[in-house]
C-alpha cells in the first residue's frame, strides 16, 4: 500500500472517529439527561408513596373505622365463628351432581 | 536516463538525512558542538512531551476504563431513594405509627430588611396570623444574621407568604413528625422536639436507629385499639381517676398492646406537663394488692413449704404483735390452697408466707426483676419500692404475701404472673417484634408447678360463672387485686387501686392481660362495690372478648380440671350453701 493512500485512510479514520465520538457524546449527553429525569422522577414518586403511606395509616387508623363501621352491619368476630378445618360440614351436594354421581355408580 | 528523481517525502519531525553533498561539507568544531547541543535539547523536549502525553492517556485511562463504574452518569445525581432525616416507627403489621413529612421554614435574614419594619411585620402578621406582628418585629429587626419565623409552614400560608414578595423572606425544607393514630399510641411513641430531636417515648430510646432505619414496634395497632376502647369505657362507667392496660405474649414477652388513660394527642405541641403525658404502664410504680398472693402461692409449692391440698385456718382475724390481719368478705372457715387464691384470703396467704420465711421470699421476687428498673431501653422506667432493710419482719413479710409493702410497674407484674402461667419461664417484657428472639430465658419455677398455677388461676375466675362469659369461652384464668391508695402518706380506706391479671386460653397461654384502674366508684350495677372483680375484671374480661377471635384464638371446649381443683369448688360451694 502506497504511503500516501495510508494516510489519507488514517486522516478518514480520525475523522469518522472524530464525528462519532462528537455523536455518541450528545447521545451520551442526551441519556444522562433523560436519566437525571427519571431518577428525580422516582425520587418524587417515593415522595408521593410516602406521603399516601401517611394518608392510608390515617385513613385505616381503627378509631376511625370503629366509626365508619357504626354505619354498616359489620360486627366484631364472635368466638363462635371460629372453627377447626376438621369441623367444617361437607359442602352440599346438588341434584345434578347425585344423579351424576349415581349413574357413574351404575 | 536523466529522469529527474521525485523528492523524498518526510513525516513531521522525521530526521532529515544528511545528503553526500552534506557529508562532504567541512563542518566546523563550533557548528559540530551547536548542533549537537541543539540535538540534546530536541531530545530532552521529546522526552518531556512523551511523559506528558503519557500521563494523559495514563489519565483517560483510569477514567475511561479502570474507574468508570464509579465516575459514570454523575449528571443530575445518582440517588433515587427518598428518605426524610427521621425514619418511620411501625407496628407489628407494618401499619405507621410515626412518619415524618417534608414541610417548608420560613426564616429571615434581618440584614437585608430595607423596608419599614413595623409594615413589614403588620404584612407578614396578615399572612400568618397566629403569629402576633411584635414576635415578627423583634425578629426582623434583631442583630442575628438568620432567624427563624415560623416553623412547617402550612400550604395555604406558604402561599400567603410567597404572595407578599419579600426578597428578604426565605424558605428551607423542614419536617414535620406525625402521629396518624394521635393518642393511641401516644405514650409509648413519646415525642420529638422543633428539631426532630427525640425528647421521651420509643423516639428518644430509638433517637440514633431512626436516623438510619424504620423502627418495627411489637404492638399491635388493632389490638391496642380494641384494648383503648374497653378501658376507656371502663374508665368512664366506673368513675376511675384513670387506668392502664397491657396485652403481652406469654411466649415470647413481646407487648401487643399499652394504653395509659388519661392521654394526649401528640400531634399537638407539647404543654404544660400534666398527668395525661404520665406513661402509668411503664413509670408507676404501685402496690397491686392480692395479685401478689399468686407469687407467694407458686413459692409455697415450688419450695415444697405447702401443697394444693394443704389446709389453712382463716376462721378469725390473725394477730401478729399488736396488728391483725383480716380478710374482706371473709370465709371464716379453714380454707384449702386453692380456695385462699379463690377467695383472696389475706389471712391465709400471710399464713403461708411466714411458713415459707422472709429469705426465700425475698429471693424469689428478686428472680422476678422485682427490685431493679427493667432492662428495657425506654426512658420512661419506674424505679420499684421494696423492704431493703434485713431481716424482714414478720409482719412485714405477711403483707408482702398479699402485695402491701412492694410497688413494681406493671410491667413488672404482667411479666412475672407471664413466668407462673407459661410454664415456669421469664421473659423480659420488650416493645421491639422479635426482640427477645435468640434471648435466654430464665426459668423461675418448675413446669410442675406452672400447671398448678394454671389450674388454680383458672379456678379464682371460673368460681361461679355463667357459660357465657368470655372467661369460660377461652379458659381465662387470672387474679384480682384490689389495693387501697396511698395519698399523703397513708393509705385511705376504701379508695382502691383495682388490678386484673388474666391469662389465656389456660390449656396452652398464649397471650396475658392485665388492667389496672385508679380509685373506680362503686356504682348501682355493681351494687355499690368498688373491688378489683367488680371492674378491673369486667374491663379484662370485655378486653380478651374482644383481641381473642382477632387474635386466632380458638374457643375452648373443655379443659378438665384436676382433683384439688374439684375439691375446693365442692368446698365453697357447700359453704355457700350452709351459709
Amino acid at each position: 500500500m502506497k504511503q500516501s493512500t495510508f494516510n489519507f485512510m488514517c486522516l478518514g479514520v480520525a475523522v469518522v472517529s472524530g464525528v462519532c465520538m462528537f455523536l455518541l457524546k450528545y447521545h451520551v449527553l442526551d441519556k444522562e439527561k433523560e436519566l437525571a429525569h427519571l431518577r428525580r422522577q422516582i425520587v418524587n414518586d417515593r415522595r408521593e408513596l410516602h406521603l399516601l403511606k401517611a394518608d392510608w395509616a390515617v385513613l385505616t387508623d381503627p378509631q376511625h373505622l370503629r366509626l365508619l363501621i357504626k354505619e354498616t352491619e359489620l360486627r366484631p368476630l364472635q368466638a363462635k365463628q371460629i372453627v377447626q378445618p376438621e369441623e367444617l360440614e361437607d359442602r352440599p351436594v346438588s341434584s345434578e351432581e347425585e344423579t351424576k354421581k349415581g349413574e357413574t355408580d351404575v | 536516463m536523466f529522469k529527474k528523481q521525485p523528492d523524498p517525502f518526510y513525516f513531521p519531525c522525521q530526521e532529515v538525512p544528511l545528503q553526500k553533498k552534506d557529508k562532504l561539507r567541512y563542518l566546523d568544531m563550533t557548528t559540530k558542538r551547536q548542533l549537537n547541543i541543539a540535538s540534546g535539547r530536541m531530545n530532552f523536549m521529546a522526552c518531556c512531551f512523551m511523559v506528558f502525553y503519557a500521563i494523559i492517556i495514563g489519565r483517560l485511562f483510569y477514567l475511561t476504563v479502570m474507574n468508570y463504574e464509579a465516575r459514570s452518569f454523575k449528571v443530575g445525581g445518582t440517588q433515587t431513594n427518598y428518605a426524610l432525616s427521621r425514619r418511620n416507627i411501625m407496628d407489628r403489621n407494618g401499619i405507621i405509627l410515626a412518619t415524618s413529612l417534608p414541610t417548608v421554614d420560613l426564616s429571615v435574614d434581618p440584614s437585608l430588611v430595607k423596608d419599614d419594619p413595623q409594615e413589614v411585620a403588620q404584612k407578614i402578621h396578615s399572612a400568618l396570623p397566629d403569629i402576633d406582628t411584635e414576635t415578627i418585629y423583634n425578629k426582623i429587626t434583631s442583630n442575628a444574621g438568620f432567624k427563624y419565623i415560623k416553623r412547617n409552614l402550612t400550604p395555604k400560608e406558604r402561599s400567603a407568604v410567597n404572595c407578599l414578595g419579600y426578597y428578604f423572606l426565605s424558605e428551607t425544607k423542614g419536617e414535620k413528625r406525625v402521629y396518624p393514630q394521635g393518642s393511641l399510641v401516644a405514650h409509648l411513641l413519646g415525642g420529638v422536639d422543633i428539631d426532630n430531636i427525640g425528647i421521651a417515648g420509643i423516639e428518644k430510646a430509638y433517637d440514633t436507629e431512626l436516623m438510619d432505619k424504620d423502627v418495627q414496634l411489637s404492638i399491635d395497632v388493632s389490638v391496642q385499639e380494641m384494648t383503648r376502647e374497653a378501658l376507656s369505657k371502663g374508665v368512664e362507667k366506673f368513675q376511675a381517676e384513670g387506668g392502664l392496660a397491657l396485652v403481652m405474649d406469654i411466649k415470647t414477652g413481646e407487648i401487643l398492646a399499652s394504653v395509659s388513660l388519661p392521654d394526649y394527642d401528640p400531634n399537638v405541641p407539647a404543654g404544660k406537663a400534666g398527668k395525661e403525658r404520665f406513661n402509668q404502664a411503664t413509670l408507676g410504680t404501685y402496690e397491686f394488692g392480692s395479685v401478689f398472693k399468686l407469687f407467694n402461692t407458686a413459692l409455697g409449692l415450688e419450695s415444697k413449704t405447702i401443697t394444693v391440698n394443704d389446709i389453712f385456718d382463716t376462721s378469725k382475724p390473725w394477730k401478729i404483735g399488736k396488728k391483725s390481719i383480716t380478710d374482706y368478705r371473709g370465709q371464716n372457715r379453714p380454707l384449702m390452697v386453692p380456695e385462699i387464691l379463690i377467695h383472696s384470703s389475706n389471712i391465709g396467704s400471710a399464713q403461708i408466707g411466714l411458713k415459707i420465711g422472709w429469705q426465700k421470699q425475698k429471693e424469689f421476687l428478686g428472680q422476678f426483676g422485682f427490685y431493679d428498673k427493667l432492662p428495657i431501653p425506654l426512658p420512661e422506667r419506674g424505679t420499684t419500692q421494696y423492704l431493703k432493710k434485713e431481716p424482714w419482719a414478720e409482719m412485714e413479710s405477711a403483707t408482702i404475701s398479699y402485695g402491701y409493702g412492694i410497688s413494681v410497674t406493671p410491667l413488672h407484674l404482667i411479666a412475672g404472673v407471664a413466668a407462673l402461667a407459661n410454664g415456669g419461664l421469664y421473659h423480659t417484657p420488650t416493645f421491639i417484634k422479635g426482640g427477645n428472639e435468640g434471648k435466654a430465658e430464665t426459668r423461675v419455677i418448675s413446669e410442675a408447678t406452672s400447671e398448678k398455677m394454671r389450674h388454680m388461676m383458672w379456678a379464682v375466675v371460673n368460681y361461679e360463672l355463667s357459660d357465657k362469659s368470655p372467661i369460660k369461652t377461652y379458659a381465662v384464668g387470672g387474679k384480682t387485686g384490689s389495693a387501697n391508695l396511698i395519698i399523703n402518706g397513708k393509705y385511705v380506706e376504701k379508695r382502691l387501686r383495682t388490678t386484673f391479671v388474666g391469662a389465656f386460653p389456660m390449656n396452652d397461654p398464649k397471650y396475658i392481660v392485665m388492667v389496672s384502674m385508679t380509685d373506680p366508684k362503686g356504682i348501682k350495677e355493681t351494687f355499690g362495690f368498688n373491688a378489683a372483680g367488680w371492674n378491673a375484671k369486667a374491663v379484662g374480661v370485655n378486653i380478651i372478648g374482644e383481641i381473642a377471635p382477632y387474635l386466632g384464638v380458638a374457643p375452648v371446649e373443655d379443659w378438665k380440671q384436676p382433683a384439688y381443683i374439684e375439691k375446693a369448688f365442692e368446698r365453697s360451694l357447700a359453704h355457700k350453701k350452709r351459709k
